[in-house]
């Protein structure tokens, strides 16, 4: 037990203050969310489908293996379960803890790598928690938060798988300098196996780290025992993460490959020197000098070795990324993500060095100025965190009223559970949040870019992606459609649009039709245009068609029961009408009512006897077109409903 | 592959026509005042006598009347013959792993400015080079300070701010002359190049170990400063050579206590206000910093180097003013900047600058600060600073600064006093001339001319942060990094030199094989006296190659005389109206044009900016004969009386 006086160090000091900001600040004053989007919009969807005994967890789609996910849904999920509450909420408390959790790791490896050196400790645990990068750029490629390539910047709430994974690897950094080999040997493999279980790049990845250090110990003592540790490490690591690679490795070898490429407006991060040192801050600036530090005779042991190899093996590997971005799982920018834990390490070196050896006014200068030049990053970090969880009640494009949609998505979330799964069919643009907000499996979605199929759904469950697309626009065409067609892809459920009595058995998302498969996603097929005034776009979130003046889109649906058509478009505003609607003899100039995505509504009393013609009169985004028939047997309130598939095809 | 030797055998040559006119013609005299122990020392004199005597040459003979490059030329090259022994005894005493290793350097930094001669159809376009090669013609044409020269339809006389360089120049086209003027111009750059690294390198060594110094150099060669200032035919890189080379021989000689090293410095210097005046104040600024820093940075102040530094100063001076009354008319070319032209509610010259870059919408100029950021937002190519993504420098110059403060030795302290005097001289100059003035000229003095040595400054900055950190490194391990680290800094950094300036230049664009067949064909059918109109907002390249009088290739209108400056906007706008939509012939009569070159593309014809209209316009216009047509290029005769309806 350590006496009190020594509470007052400054290695106590600094641990105090970063747990005290990790708490406070990292959380953005412990905020809570029951609408996550991004990635955590993917993790939440297969949360639910392991609550529902699905253990594996599973994608949109029934059979579709997730690639992504493992411990991290897992427990989040049973802790939701087990408190019945949704998993947002278990994340949303989970992830204040995030931050200390990180910055005891920190205080934990920087004790083992430097036990007799406290201000080496200190400068450690400080940079790993308080570094940002000299930028404010908040976009998904820029270099704050989830886009870091600091560690430090995924301590921030929430706490996604990656950051798991981090603290994880941090550990392992710890536990390789162990000096018993039992326990080195052991641990590091059931901590390899556990990041497997949680993250399956950083797993790998973690696995290289160790096998490089180990390897290096062995050829330069050379001394076999190590490569002996290495089979062990590796050993260990499989068997317990057995459970989740097994059937990712089935999942591949039965053939179609992984399906985990990003949107591809999303340039792949390519750090040079000037952008390294922008992306890691004074971690970056501290580390080249730390580096240089370690080389030099003065430095060496175990924890120098440890911070080399690591450094040079993530090094080594970037490369590969570069050359064949495609064959490589582990993308430049976890690669320098990983980096950045030797990197702290070298500038904690570095920045201890600097404080021993320059005049004590010299280094509270410095201390201070590196503290003020954090403070545009960590604005900007919060900015971004805060704005992140505002938007309740939006998804994709379009507003999702929480009022509406909350009590009708937790109750299907408690039936998906009680029945131990369910497939079910809703509109092409309701389908995947579906799926995200209550673990219900889909006829088909759209892809945003967090829910990445990872497998092929054709090899895994019989039905490619565009075949299940096409599934839907087909079945939406007409309550006989629907009941012909949407029960073959297995769907028990259906949740459709009532209003004025009417329900939407018609639904089309025009963009669906020009969709490309998930592997063919590419930079010429997220903008083309695809007939005369008629451009295809791939918004990530969302997809669109763009009708320029003189463009028009055709809806070949024919139903006298149809007495009223919904249309959802992004009209410019003003006085002017900027859409024009046909049905069959019938003209409807419509003019924008907000600058946001919005449902207009035609009535067609006499149904539709010749298709819909939608027509641009103004440039304007065309998401959605509804037909809504009569249907006294499912009378209720407008909005949202479900409704079993046996019921309504009775 | 017949470019690449071509490309590389006239860069010898230029080298060897470089050495005759400023290297050998001093050695003798230099032997005279260095040990030959100190053979850097000896070259820097030998070069600066090697100015002297060509100035002085150049000087005599205009003033007399007889001026003639090939004189000049005999002269040097006699002197030279008697510099030999000089110089056999100079290349014996470099040892010759020194040699081996400076000579490879010194090869594979200036590799990119090889490179960038190496396409033998590459003729330098949308520079002003073609202009000053016409200013050194008309020098050797009248055999004196020319009269008058013809720009924008009128006479005005010759502008003689560089007067030593047009020399300089002159009698390097001469040794050139088998390559050709065209040539001859693109190879300049690679002697200066080396020569600007050098001088670079030296001037950091005065402060900073060899490592640092080398980073320096690299930092500094790599920023867009060198890059933009070394890429052509131009005075102002000859001036900094000359100014940076003349500053070190009087820091050196300070130290020394050598006044005449110091006297010879200072004459230099002056010389170099009549090559280019900005950067002699420029480098001269640098040498006063330099000068205060070893005055305050030694125990005792010695009232014998104050006097040896001011009277360098006086003699500076006096050789500057000198030279701008006997041959430039004016005492300092900052007379001329500072004339008024303003009092108006539109800056003349602004409208000047807007309609010779074909902007004629009437646009207001950017601010005072837009302008300043915009020189020194990206010091080096690829890099743009800003906040807080700037930061890093600041980090990474900054406490390598703050460690060669603290723990570096008097050398290195005078050395950062140096750097914070002349940065503190250079924001004062760029303040002056912003501030000062309501008119574009002297505000883009300061603010872009001055502000663009900025990114030369930051490389040196890291020369003295990469300084700082090998101090702290022996701080902390207690050794010096070893022979292996610095060797692969060192080679990493001329590697990162090579492969900007080799990206920077790349990007180069000559004229078009149309666009040259088009201006031969000019050539072709011009007569001596006719003048030529273009569409193509060219900067010198049509009378460089055709001899004729392209009235619209001036820049006299920057001396902002306000009369003339007025008459040159008018014809710019009467072009643009001829070429535009109106077709208002107006300006044909009022220049006497003969001949119109019309281009698709103003880069067809080496220019950026277009005063409007196409070949096909210029076709349908019934005042034009088509007598020549490319490809997206003509030539068009203009019929008699073509511009008297107006």
């Amino acid at each position: 037990m350590p006496r009190p006086t020594d509470l007052a160090t400054p290695e106590h000091i600094v641990v105090i203050c970063s747990l005290l900001f990790a708490l406070v600040v990292q959380s953005s004053l412990f905020t809570y969310s029951e609408w996550m989007l991004g990635d955590m919009a993917y993790h939440r969807g297969v949360a639910y489908t392991m609550q529902a005994g699905l253990v594996q967890g599973e994608g949109p789609f029934r059979g579709l293996l997730t690639y992504y996910g493992g411990l991290h849904p897992l427990i989040t999920g049973t802790l939701a379960a087990a408190f019945d509450v949704t998993f947002d909420a278990i994340v949303s408390v989970v992830s204040w803890f995030g931050g200390p959790a990180w910055v005891l790791t920190a205080w934990f490896a920087g004790r083992r790598m430097w036990p007799n050196d406290r201000l080496a400790v200190a400068a450690f645990v400080a940079l790993a928690t308080f570094a940002v990068p000299f930028s404010t750029d908040r976009t998904i490629t820029g270099d704050i938060w989830t886009s870091s390539t600091l560690a430090a910047g995924h301590a921030y709430w929430p706490i996604y798988p990656r950051d798991v994974a981090l603290l994880l690897t941090l550990l392992l950094a710890a536990v390789l300098l162990h000096p018993n080999r039992a326990r080195r040997v052991v641990i590091s493999g059931l901590l390899i196996g556990a990041m497997v279980s949680v993250h399956l790049e950083l797993g790998p990845l973690a696995g290289i780290l160790v096998a490089a250090v180990m390897g290096w110990q062995a050829l330069r003592d050379r001394d076999r025992s190590h490569l002996v540790d290495i089979a062990l490490v590796g050993g260990i690591s499989i068997l317990i993460s057995a459970w989740w690679w097994i059937p990712r490795a089935q999942a591949i070898l039965a053939g179609g490959g992984l399906l985990i490429s990003d949107y591809p407006l999303n340039v792949p991060l390519r750090l040079d020197v000037p952008r390294y040192l922008t992306s890691m801050g004074i971690v970056g600036v501290l580390s080249l000098i730390g580096f240089a530090l370690l080389l030099s005779r003065r430095f060496r042991g175990p924890t120098a070795t440890v911070i080399l190899v690591w450094a040079a093996t993530l090094l080594f590997l970037i490369p590969f990324d570069r050359i064949a971005p495609e064959l490589d799982p582990v993308n430049e920018r976890r690669l320098w993500l990983v980096f950045s834990i030797p990197a702290t390490a070298a500038a904690a070196v570095a920045a201890s060095q600097i404080v021993r050896v320059v005049p004590r006014g010299v280094s509270a200068a410095l201390i201070l100025a590196a503290a003020l030049s954090m403070l545009p990053g960590t604005k900007a970090t919060l900015e971004s965190v805060n704005a992140s969880w505002r938007a309740e009640g939006f998804a994709g494009r379009m507003a999702y009223d929480p009022q509406v949609w909350v009590p009708l998505w937790d109750g299907l979330h408690d039936e998906v559970v009680a029945e131990h799964g369910m497939v079910m069919a809703t509109y092409d643009m309701y389908s995947v949040w579906t799926w995200s907000f209550t673990g219900a499996q889909q006829v088909s979605v759209w892809i945003p870019g967090p829910v990445k199929l990872g497998f092929d759904p054709e090899v895994l469950t019989g039905l490619g992606y565009l075949e299940r697309n096409e599934l839907t626009r087909t079945g939406f065409q007409g309550r006989a459609a629907m009941c012909a067609i949407l029960p073959t892809a297995g769907a028990t459920m259906l949740l459709l649009d009532r209003s004025d009595g009417l329900v939407a058995t018609y639904d089309r998302t025009p963009a669906s039709e020009f969709r490309v498969d998930a592997g063919d996603r590419d930079l010429a097929s997220i903008n083309r245009p695809v007939a005369p005034g008629v451009v295809y776009q791939d918004g990530g979130g969302f997809d669109q068609l763009q009708l320029q003046p003189g463009g028009s889109y055709r809806v070949d649906w024919v139903d006298p029961n149809i007495r009223m058509i919904g249309i959802v478009a992004q009209l410019p505003r003003g006085d002017a009408p900027a859409m024009e609607v046909r049905v069959g003899g019938e003209v409807f100039n419509v003019t924008a009512e907000k600058a946001s995505p919005t449902p207009y509504f035609i009535d067609t009393p006499n149904g539709v006897d010749d298709g819909i013609v939608i027509s641009a009169r103004q440039a304007f985004r065309l998401f959605r077109v509804s037909g809504y028939t009569v249907a006294p047997e499912m009378d209720g309130p407008d909005g949202p409903f479900t409704v079993p598939i046996a019921d309504f095809c009775r | 592959m017949t470019g690449v030797i071509l490309g590389v055998g006239w860069s010898l040559l230029a080298l060897v026509a470089f050495a005759l006119l400023l290297v050998l013609p001093g050695m003798s005299l230099a032997r005279r005042l260095v040990a030959m122990s100190d053979l850097t020392t000896l070259w820097v004199a030998a070069v600066l006598i090697s100015l002297l005597l060509n100035a002085a040459l150049t000087a005599a003979l205009l003033t007399v009347g007889v001026y003639d490059p090939r004189y000049v030329v005999a002269v040097t090259i006699l002197v030279s013959v008697l510099s030999l022994p000089s110089l056999v005894r100079w290349l014996r005493a470099v040892p010759p792993p020194v040699a081996v290793v400076v000579g490879l350097s010194l090869l594979v930094a200036v590799a990119p400015w090889v490179a960038s001669v190496w396409r033998l159809d590459f003729a330098p376009s949308n520079t002003l080079q073609w202009y000053y090669w016409d200013l050194g013609r008309a020098l050797s044409t009248a055999g004196g300070i020319p009269g008058t020269v013809q720009e924008f339809g009128r006479a005005v006389p010759w502008l003689p701010d560089y007067v030593f360089f047009n020399g300089i120049s002159e009698a390097y086209s001469v040794l050139m002359a088998p390559a050709g003027s065209a040539v001859a111009m693109q190879v300049w750059r690679v002697p200066l190049a080396a020569a600007g690294l050098v001088a670079m390198y030296l001037v950091a060594r005065l402060w900073l170990d060899r490592l640092p110094a080398i980073v320096a150099v690299a930092a500094a060669g790599a920023s867009v400063f060198f890059l933009m200032k070394f890429n052509a035919y131009k005075p102002e890189s000859l001036g900094i050579v000359v100014g940076l080379l003349a500053a070190w021989l009087v820091v050196r000689g300070k130290r020394e206590r050598n006044a005449t090293w110091m006297a010879l410095g200072g004459v230099a210097l002056g010389v170099d206000v009549a090559i280019h005046a900005i950067a002699a104040t420029i480098t001269g600024l640098v040498l006063m910093a330099a000068a205060v820093a070893e005055l305050v940075t030694v125990a005792e102040v010695r009232r014998r180097s104050l006097a040896l530094l001011a009277g360098t100063a006086v003699i500076t001076l006096s050789v500057a003013v000198g030279t701008g009354v006997a041959l430039q008319g004016r005492p300092l070319v900052v007379t001329e900047v500072l004339r008024p032209a303003a009092g108006r509610p539109v800056d003349p010259t602004w409208t000047y600058l807007q309609y010779s870059n074909g902007n004629f919408a009437g646009q207001p100029p950017p601010s005072r600060s837009t302008r300043l950021a915009a020189g020194v937002r990206s010091p080096w190519p690829g890099i743009q600073l800003g906040w807080p993504r700037g930061l890093w420098l600041v980090w990474v110059a900054g406490m390598g600064i703050l460690f060669a403060a603290v723990f570096g030795d008097r050398r290195i302290r005078a050395g950062l006093l140096a750097g914070v005097l002349g940065c503190a001289a250079l924001a004062a100059g760029i303040a002056f001339f912003a501030v000062a003035f309501s008119t574009y000229v002297p505000q883009h003095t300061g603010l872009v001319r001055f502000a663009q040595y900025i990114p030369g400054g930051l490389g040196f900055a890291v020369g003295f942060a990469a300084q700082g950190y090998i101090v702290l490194w022996q701080r902390i391990t207690g050794g010096l990094p070893s022979r292996g680290f610095a060797s692969v800094v060192a080679a990493v950094s001329i590697a990162c030199l090579v492969i900007v300036a080799r990206e920077s230049y790349r990007g180069d664009d000559g004229i078009p094989a149309q666009g040259r067949e088009a201006i031969a064909e000019l050539a072709r059918h011009g007569e001596p006296g006719d003048v030529v109109l273009s569409n193509a907002l060219t900067t010198g390249q049509l009378e460089f190659h055709t001899e004729l009088e392209a009235p619209l290739e001036g820049r006299q209108p920057l001396i902002e005389e306000p009369a003339f400056l007025d008459h040159a906007n008018a014809m710019l706008l009467a072009a643009h109206r001829f070429f535009g939509p109106e077709r208002d012939p107006a300006v044909l009569q009022a220049l006497g044009v003969r001949w119109v070159l019309v281009a698709d593309q103003p880069r067809l014809l080496g220019a950026s900016a277009s005063l409007g209209g196409n070949v096909a316009d210029a076709d349908r216009d019934p005042r034009l004969t088509l007598r020549w047509q490319g490809a997206g290029v003509a030539l068009f005769e203009v019929m008699t009386g073509a511009g008297d309806e107006t």
